[in-house]
C-alpha cells in the first residue's frame, strides 16, 4: 500500500519537475495561464512569487539537477544552535517587547506587517511555554513614544495571547526603545538572580523616540545582567546592534514571513549563561491533583471548583500549573514541566551532511526505513554513525530530542560489536538465515562507511 | 441504495447463507461503521451480553449513534436480540449470529489464508508479458468508469449491451423512440460520488442475474473477494469457476477489473474493486475519486455570464457531454469549450424530466472558484426557471363547485358569503354555477343547510 | 455512513514489544509458581503472548482494509523493527503471517541469548530508542498520508530504568505535541511509571491485565480502539498519576524540594553544590529572602 503512495509520490515531483522545464521551453501543459501550487489552490503565474529557478540547478558530472542548497540553508536555519553542553539559564525571565507604532502599516509582509508580527507573536508565545515551561513571560507594547507593560511576568500562555489580541488592533505614533527598555528593566529587577533575564524586541521601526541618554540605560542593562536581542522587520539599526553586542544578545534582520516565525522560535532556546551566574537551589512544590468532595475556591479565579492543585506549604487551590503560588509565592510546578526542559540540556547532536558518492545502494535510513536517495541530502549521527534520511533528522532535532541510534544503547556499542561477530559465527552455523546475516553484513559496512564519509566532509 | 440496505433487505435465509462465507462475513465487518466493528470485536468472546451492560460502552453524549449502530447489526442479522422472559427491555439478550462468530474467529487465528494464489512476478515475466503497473490499472478503470458515465449523458454513442440495458433498467436511461436518453434520475445519478454511482449500478447487475436464472449469492461472495485482492497483482482466471468468470467480463466493463483480452489467462482487480466492499470512498479511492469527481464537485470548472454564455474549463469529454445536455456548444479549444443558453437547449432537458433546479444546482456546484467569487448570475437561473414553468402553465388545486341552486337569491347570498370570507374562486350568475376552493367547502355547505333548507 | 470521511477509522498503530529476554525469562518462574494458586495462571509467557499478539494483529488489520501496522521490538541495547523489516521479503504471505514469522525466529534468538546474559547489563530494555523509531516512523507514514491516525502500543515487562528518564519524556512530549496516544499494557506485578505518565499526558489507555491468560480479550475489547472511537466509547482511564518528583539524592518522593537553577536537579534538602552538575551554588540562598522578593514583585503587579 505504501509502496503506491510512495510511488504516486515520485511521480508528482517528476511532473513538477517537467512543468518547470516545459515552461521554460514555452510548451508547457494546456493550462498556461492557471496554474496550481502545492497546497492546490490556483493562481495567476503574475500572482506568483517570482521564482528564480534558473538557480536552483546545480550541475555535476551526471548533467543538470534541482540544487538542494534551498533545503540544506533552512535546515542550518533552523539547527542553529551550541553544540557543546553549556550552561544555560533554564528559568527565563522574558520581556517580549512588540514595535506597534505606524510603520506597522507597510505592506511588505503578508498581509501586512501588523498582522504578520501578531501572528509570529502568537506562535512564539505558545513555543516558547512549550518548550520552557517554568519560565515566566512579559508583554510590553510600544507606540505613541511610549511603552506599557500589558502582562505581568507569568506563565500562562493564553492569558498573553488573550491580552495581546485586546491591545492590539491600534497602531499609532513612534515607538520608543529606551522606555520599553526602562519598563523592562522595572519588570526585571525583581526576578531573583539566579534565572536569566532577557528582553526580546519585534521591532519594526526605523526611528526612536526616546526621552534621555540611551547609554546610561545600556549601562544599567549590564549591570542588571539583562541579554536584550532584536527581530528587526525592515534593516539593521546601529542603536539595536550597539544594544545587542553590548548585552550579549542577537540582533536579526527578517527576510520573509516565514524567516521572521523561525528568527523568533530561534529564542525558544535557552541562551548560554553570560560571565558568572550566581546558581542556587529554587524551592519548588510539586503539587498533587486533588478531587474534593465540596468545591473549595481557587485562588487564581476566585471561583469554587471540585478539582484542583494544592500548594503543599500553605494548601491554597489552583487551578492550573506551572504557576507561582500566590499566597506564600513558592513555585508550583510538576515534574513534566522540569523534564520538558531537559532536553535543553542534553541535546542530539548535530549531524553531518552524508557525501552522496559514497552511499551505497539498498541502505535505508535508520529511522523510518525509507531507502535512502542517494541525490539527495542525507545525515549521519557523528556519535552512533547510523544514517538517517532529511526528513527524519528534522524531527529528530526539533520534535524527539532523542537521536534513535544513541539510544540504542551507546554505552553497549563495543561490547556489543563484539557480541554481534561472536553471533554472527554462531549464526552462520546454527541459523540459515541469510537475510538477516546479509543484514547485519550491511549495517557494519553501513557504519564503516559512515566513518569514512564523515573524516571526507 | 446502498449495500447496507440491499443486504438487509435479503431473505433471512440468503443472508444466512452468505455468512457461511468467511471472506464474506470479513468484508461486512470491514464496511461496517467503527462503533460496531468495536461492539462486534467485543462480542466475539461471549455467548451473549444484556442491553443493558451494551449501553454501558457508550458515552452518554453518543447515545443515538449507539442506537444506531446496534440497530444496522440487527438489521443485518448479525445480532439476534432474545427478549428478556420477564419483559425487562434493558436485561433483554444479545445473541451474536453462530456463522458470523465463527468466521471472524477463525480469520483471527488464521494467518495465512489468501482468496487466490497471485501469479509470481517471476512467473509473468516469463511469459514476455509486460505487468500492468497500479498507474494504468487506475487510468484503467478511470478510462472504464468514464465511458459507463459518457454512454449515459451521450445519446449518439452506443453502448455495449450489457451497460445498456443496465442504465434502462435502473431508470437512468429511457428508450426515446429508436435513440436512448438521459432521465432526471440519470441526471442525479451523475452528481452523486463515484461509490454510490457503482453500488447502484452493481445491485440493479445482481438484481438482472437473478432474473436470467444465475444465483447472486455467488455474485455477492465474489464481489466480497474481489476486495481482497492486492492491488497491481495478477490473478489466474483457471482458479474461477465459469460463473465467476462470467461475472469478472462483466465486471470488465466498469472497470473493476483488468483483463488484456478474451484469451488472456490472467486478471487484474483495479482500486476500484477492491475499495468496494469498504463501503466508503477512503483514500486508496481517494485520488481516483477525486480526479473524477474534480470536475464534479470539489473544483469548479463553469463560468456562466449574464449574458448566458457559459465557459467550460475542462477536457473532459464527460463533462462536455453533460453540460451540452442544456447548453448549446459554439466552440471547443483545447482546454475550453464556450456554449450558450438557449432556450431551446434549456427546454429540450427540460423534456428529458431534468428539472431547472437540478440545472442551476449543476451550475452551482461546478462553478469555477472566481464565478463564486463575483456573485452568480441570477438573471439567468431566473430565466432557465422561467422556461421551465412555461411548460407548466397550468396548476390543479382542489376545489367543489355548487350547483342546482333554488332561487337567484339563495345563489346570490351564497356567493356574497363565499366573498366575504375568501372561499370564492369562480360563479356564473345564468347558470348558478359556483365554484369554491377545498377549505370553503364545508363552512359553506353548513351555510346552505342553515339557511336554506 | 451519511458522514463518509468523518466515519473514518483508518489508522497507523506501532506496536513497541518488550523483548527483554532477562525479564521474560523471569516472568517464566512466576507464571509457574501462579499455576498451583486457584485463580489461574496470572502470567504468561513468551510464546503465549506472541500468540495473543499475533491475534490482536490480526484483528486490528481486519477491521480496516487499510490499517497500516508497524512492529518494534525494544530488547536489551538494541531497538529494532520486527515490521516492516529490513529484509526484503518476496514471499506472497499476509502481513500477520510475516510478522508472526519474525516472532517466532526472535523468540529462538531469546532463548539462546539467554544464557549470554547476566542479570547487570540485561535488565533494562532499551525502551527510549523503540519509542524514537516509532515516532520516526510516524512522521514518515504521515507525510505520505496526513490524515491518518497514528497511535503507538506498548506492552511492557521489564522495569523503568532511571537513567532513560529524560529521553523517554523526550519521547512522551513529542508524542503529546503531535498527538499520537501512547497505551500501554503492562505483563509484570508491577506499574511502571514511565508508561503511567506517558499514557495519561497523551490520552492513552493505561491497563494491567490482571488475568493475563485473558490477555487476547484484554486487547480485543480495550486496545483494538482507535483513536477516532475513543471519542465515543468508554475506555478504562487512569484516575490519578503521581507527578510528584522524586530527589536525585534519596529517590524519595518529595512535597517540596530544591532544584539546583542551573540543571534542573531535584534535591530534597539544601546542599551546597550540585551532584549532577558539579555547580557551587555560591551564596547560602535564603528562603524569607525570596519570599520577600516575590511577594514584594507579587504585590507591587497588585499595586499596578
Amino acid at each position: 500500500m505504501s509502496n503506491t503512495r510512495r510511488g504516486a509520490n515520485n511521480t508528482a515531483n517528476d511532473n513538477g519537475l517537467k512543468q518547470l522545464l516545459d515552461a521554460e521551453d514555452g510548451q508547457g501543459d494546456t493550462d498556461h495561464v492557471l496554474q496550481t501550487n502545492d497546497q492546490g489552490t490556483q493562481k495567476y503565474k503574475w500572482e506568483e512569487k517570482f521564482v528564480r529557478s534558473w538557480e536552483t540547478i546545480e550541475e555535476d558530472e551526471k548533467g543538470l539537477r534541482p540544487s538542494l542548497q534551498e533545503d540544506r540553508d533552512t535546515r542550518t536555519r533552523r539547527q542553529l544552535k551550541d553544540d557543546q553542553r553549556v550552561r544555560r539559564g533554564m528559568q527565563r525571565h522574558v520581556c517580549l517587547v512588540i514595535d506597534l507604532s505606524k510603520s506597522l502599516e507597510i505592506h511588505d509582509l503578508k498581509p501586512n506587517r501588523h498582522q504578520a508580527v501578531l501572528i509570529a507573536a502568537e506562535n512564539f508565545i505558545k513555543e516558547f511555554f512549550d518548550q520552557n515551561p517554568i519560565s515566566q513571560l512579559s508583554l510590553i507594547i510600544t507606540k505613541n513614544s511610549k511603552a506599557e507593560k500589558i502582562s505581568d511576568l507569568s506563565s500562562n500562555p493564553n492569558r498573553h495571547i488573550q491580552l495581546l489580541k485586546m491591545v492590539s488592533s491600534t497602531i499609532e505614533g513612534d515607538p520608543s526603545i529606551q522606555n520599553s527598555l526602562d519598563v523592562s528593566i522595572a519588570t526585571l529587577s525583581y526576578v531573583p538572580k539566579y534565572g536569566s533575564r532577557e528582553v526580546i524586541f519585534i521591532y519594526s521601526s526605523l526611528t526612536t523616540c526616546d526621552p534621555g541618554d540611551l547609554s546610561k540605560t545600556i549601562t544599567t542593562l549590564k549591570n542588571e545582567n539583562i541579554r536584550v536581542s532584536f527581530v528587526h522587520l525592515a534593516a539593521e539599526l546601529y542603536v539595536c546592534r550597539h544594544i545587542s553586542d553590548a548585552t550579549n544578545g542577537t540582533m536579526k534582520v527578517i527576510e520573509t514571513e516565514h524567516h521572521l516565525n523561525e528568527a523568533l522560535i530561534l529564542h525558544c532556546q535557552p541562551p548560554p549563561t553570560i560571565g558568572k551566574v550566581e546558581a542556587a537551589l529554587v524551592e519548588m512544590g510539586f503539587p498533587q491533583q486533588h478531587t474534593s468532595q465540596t468545591p473549595m475556591m481557587c485562588v487564581c479565579h476566585e471561583q469554587f471548583k471540585y478539582v484542583g492543585y494544592t500548594c503543599p506549604r500553605c494548601q491554597s487551590k489552583f487551578c492550573e500549573l506551572p504557576t507561582d503560588c500566590q499566597i506564600c509565592g513558592l513555585s508550583l510546578v510538576s515534574s513534566p514541566h522540569l523534564a520538558r526542559s531537559y532536553h535543553h540540556l542534553f541535546q542530539v547532536p548535530i549531524f553531518r551532511e552524508v557525501n552522496p558518492k559514497s552511499i551505497q545502494p539498498n541502505l535505508k535510513c535508520y529511522g523510518c526505513l525509507l531507502p535512502i536517495k542517494p541525490n539527495y541530502l542525507n545525515y549521519g549521527c557523528p556519535r552512533c554513525k547510523k544514517i538517517f534520511c532529511f526528513d527524519c533528522d528534522q524531527v529528530v532535532h526539533e520534535s524527539i530530542h532523542n537521536c534513535p541510534g544513541c539510544e540504542n544503547g551507546l554505552e553497549f556499542l563495543d561490547e556489543k560489536d563484539n557480541r554481534e561477530e561472536e553471533e554472527n559465527r554462531t549464526t552462520t552455523t546454527i541459523n540459515n538465515n541469510d537475510s538477516d546475516n546479509n543484514n547485519k553484513l550491511v549495517q557494519q559496512q553501513q557504519q564503516s562507511i559512515v566513518d569514512q564519509m564523515l573524516v571526507d566532509s | 441504495m446502498k449495500i447496507f440496505q440491499y443486504l438487509s433487505s435479503l431473505p433471512e435465509n440468503e443472508i444466512q447463507d452468505l455468512y457461511s462465507d468467511a471472506f464474506t462475513c470479513r468484508a461486512v465487518l470491514r464496511s461496517l461503521p467503527p462503533r460496531a466493528k468495536q461492539y462486534l470485536m467485543r462480542l466475539l468472546v461471549v455467548d451473549s451480553i444484556s442491553m443493558q451492560s451494551v449501553y454501558q460502552w457508550t458515552t452518554q453524549s453518543s447515545i443515538q449513534a449507539h442506537k444506531d449502530a446496534i440497530r444496522k447489526l440487527l438489521d443485518l442479522k448479525i445480532l439476534t436480540r432474545v427478549p428478556n422472559p420477564k419483559g425487562v427491555v434493558s436485561q433483554d439478550q444479545l445473541f451474536l449470529n453462530q456463522r458470523f462468530k465463527d468466521n471472524i474467529k477463525d480469520s483471527l487465528t488464521d494467518l495465512d489464508s489468501v482468496v487466490l494464489k497471485s501469479v509470481k512476478d517471476n512467473q509473468s515475466a516469463q511469459q514476455h508479458i509486460k505487468p500492468m503497473t497500479v498507474e494504468e490499472l487506475d487510468k484503467y478503470s478511470k478510462g472504464q468508469w468514464e465511458k459507463v458515465l459518457y454512454y449515459l449523458s451521450d445519446e449518439g454513442k452506443a453502448p455495449p449491451e450489457l451497460v445498456s440495458d443496465l442504465l434502462l433498467s435502473s431508470n437512468l436511461t429511457k428508450k426515446n423512440g429508436t435513440s436512448i436518453a438521459i432521465t432526471s434520475e440519470g441526471f442525479k445519478f451523475m452528481l452523486k460520488d463515484i461509490y454510490t454511482q457503482i453500488w447502484t449500478l452493481i445491485i440493479v447487475y445482481l438484481n438482472t442475474l437473478e432474473s436470467r436464472g444465475r444465483p447472486r449469492k455467488e455474485a455477492l461472495i465474489f464481489l466480497f473477494k474481489l476486495s481482497f485482492l492486492t492491488l497491481g497483482k495478477s490473478y489466474y482466471l483457471a482458479d474461477l469457476n465459469p460463473n465467476q468468470r462470467d461475472m469478472l467480463f462483466d465486471l470488465k466493463e466498469f472497470g473493476l477489473v483488468y483483463v488484456r483480452s478474451e484469451k488472456s489467462d490472467v486478471f487484474y482487480p483495479t482500486r476500484l474493486a477492491i475499495s468496494l466492499a469498504t463501503g466508503r470512498t477512503v483514500s486508496l479511492m481517494n485520488d481516483l475519486a477525486q480526479e473524477i469527481s474534480t470536475s464534479q464537485k470539489d473544483q469548479g470548472y463553469l463560468i456562466l455570464e449574464t449574458n448566458f454564455r457559459i465557459y467550460a474549463y475542462t477536457q473532459s469529454s464527460l463533462q462536455i457531454s453533460l453540460i451540452s445536455l442544456f447548453v448549446k456548444m459554439l466552440y471547443r479549444l483545447p482546454n475550453l469549450a464556450v456554449g450558450i443558453l438557449t432556450r431551446e437547449s434549456v427546454r429540450s432537458a427540460l423534456l428529458h424530466g431534468i428539472t431547472a433546479d437540478q440545472i442551476v444546482d449543476f451550475v452551482k456546484q461546478n462553478a469555477h472558484p472566481n464565478m463564486v467569487i463575483s456573485g452568480y448570475p441570477e438573471v439567468v437561473f431566473e430565466q432557465i426557471r422561467l422556461w421551465e414553468s412555461e411548460r407548466n402553465r397550468i396548476t390543479y388545486k382542489k376545489a367543489v363547485l355548487f350547483d342546482s341552486f333554488p332561487n337567484a337569491e339563495s345563489f346570490s347570498k351564497t356567493v356574497t358569503f363565499a366573498k366575504d370570507q375568501y372561499f370564492l374562486v369562480w360563479f356564473d350568475e345564468t347558470k348558478k354555477m359556483l365554484v369554491v376552493n377545498d377549505e370553503g367547502s364545508e363552512p359553506i355547505r353548513n351555510y346552505i343547510k342553515k339557511n336554506f333548507t | 455512513m451519511d458522514n463518509v470521511n468523518e466515519d473514518d477509522d483508518t489508522s497507523l498503530l506501532v506496536i513497541i514489544v518488550d523483548l527483554n529476554a532477562y525479564s521474560w525469562g523471569k516472568q517464566v518462574e512466576l507464571a509457574e509458581q501462579n499455576i498451583d494458586s486457584t485463580s489461574g495462571s496470572r502470567f504468561i509467557t513468551l510464546s503465549t503472548f506472541f500468540e495473543h499478539l499475533v491475534i490482536f494483529i490480526n484483528a486490528y488489520l481486519l477491521l480496516n482494509q487499510e490499517n497500516q501496522i508497524a512492529v518494534i521490538s525494544s530488547n536489551v541495547g538494541e531497538s529494532s523493527f520486527i515490521y516492516p523489516s529490513n529484509h526484503v521479503d518476496t514471499k506472497d504471505k499476509s502481513i500477520s503471517f510475516k510478522i508472526s514469522q519474525s516472532l517466532n525466529n526472535i523468540s529462538k534468538h531469546l532463548i539462546e541469548e539467554i544464557h549470554l546474559t547476566s542479570e547487570e547489563n540485561s535488565s533494562s530494555s532499551s525502551f527510549s530508542a523503540a519509542m524514537s523509531l516509532a515516532l520516526c516512523y510516524i512522521n514518515r507514514i504521515k507525510k505520505d498520508n496526513s490524515t491518518i491516525r497514528s497511535r503507538i502500543l506498548v506492552f511492557n515487562i521489564s522495569p523503568d530504568v532511571s537513567t532513560q528518564y529524560i529521553p523517554v519524556m523526550n519521547c512522551i512530549f513529542s508524542a503529546q505535541k503531535q498527538s499520537i496516544p501512547v497505551d500501554s499494557c503492562i505483563l509484570t506485578s508491577t506499574d511502571s511509571t514511565f508508561l503511567q505518565q506517558a499514557s495519561h499526558l497523551t490520552n492513552g489507555i493505561y491497563l494491567r491485565p490482571h488475568r493475563q491468560d485473558h490477555l487476547g480479550q484484554y486487547l480485543l475489547s480495550s486496545f483494538l480502539i482507535d483513536s477516532y472511537s475513543r471519542k465515543f466509547l468508554n475506555v478504562p482511564t487512569l484516575k490519578t498519576v503521581d507527578y510528584r518528583a522524586s530527589c536525585f539524592c534519596h529517590k524519595k518522593i518529595v512535597d517540596i524540594g530544591f532544584v539546583c537553577s542551573v540543571c534542573l536537579s531535584i534535591y530534597c534538602k539544601y546542599s551546597s553544590s550540585c551532584t549532577t552538575c558539579g555547580t557551587k551554588f555560591t551564596i547560602k540562598f535564603n528562603i524569607n529572602q525570596l519570599k520577600t522578593s516575590s511577594s514584594s514583585s507579587s504585590s507591587q503587579s497588585e499595586n499596578k
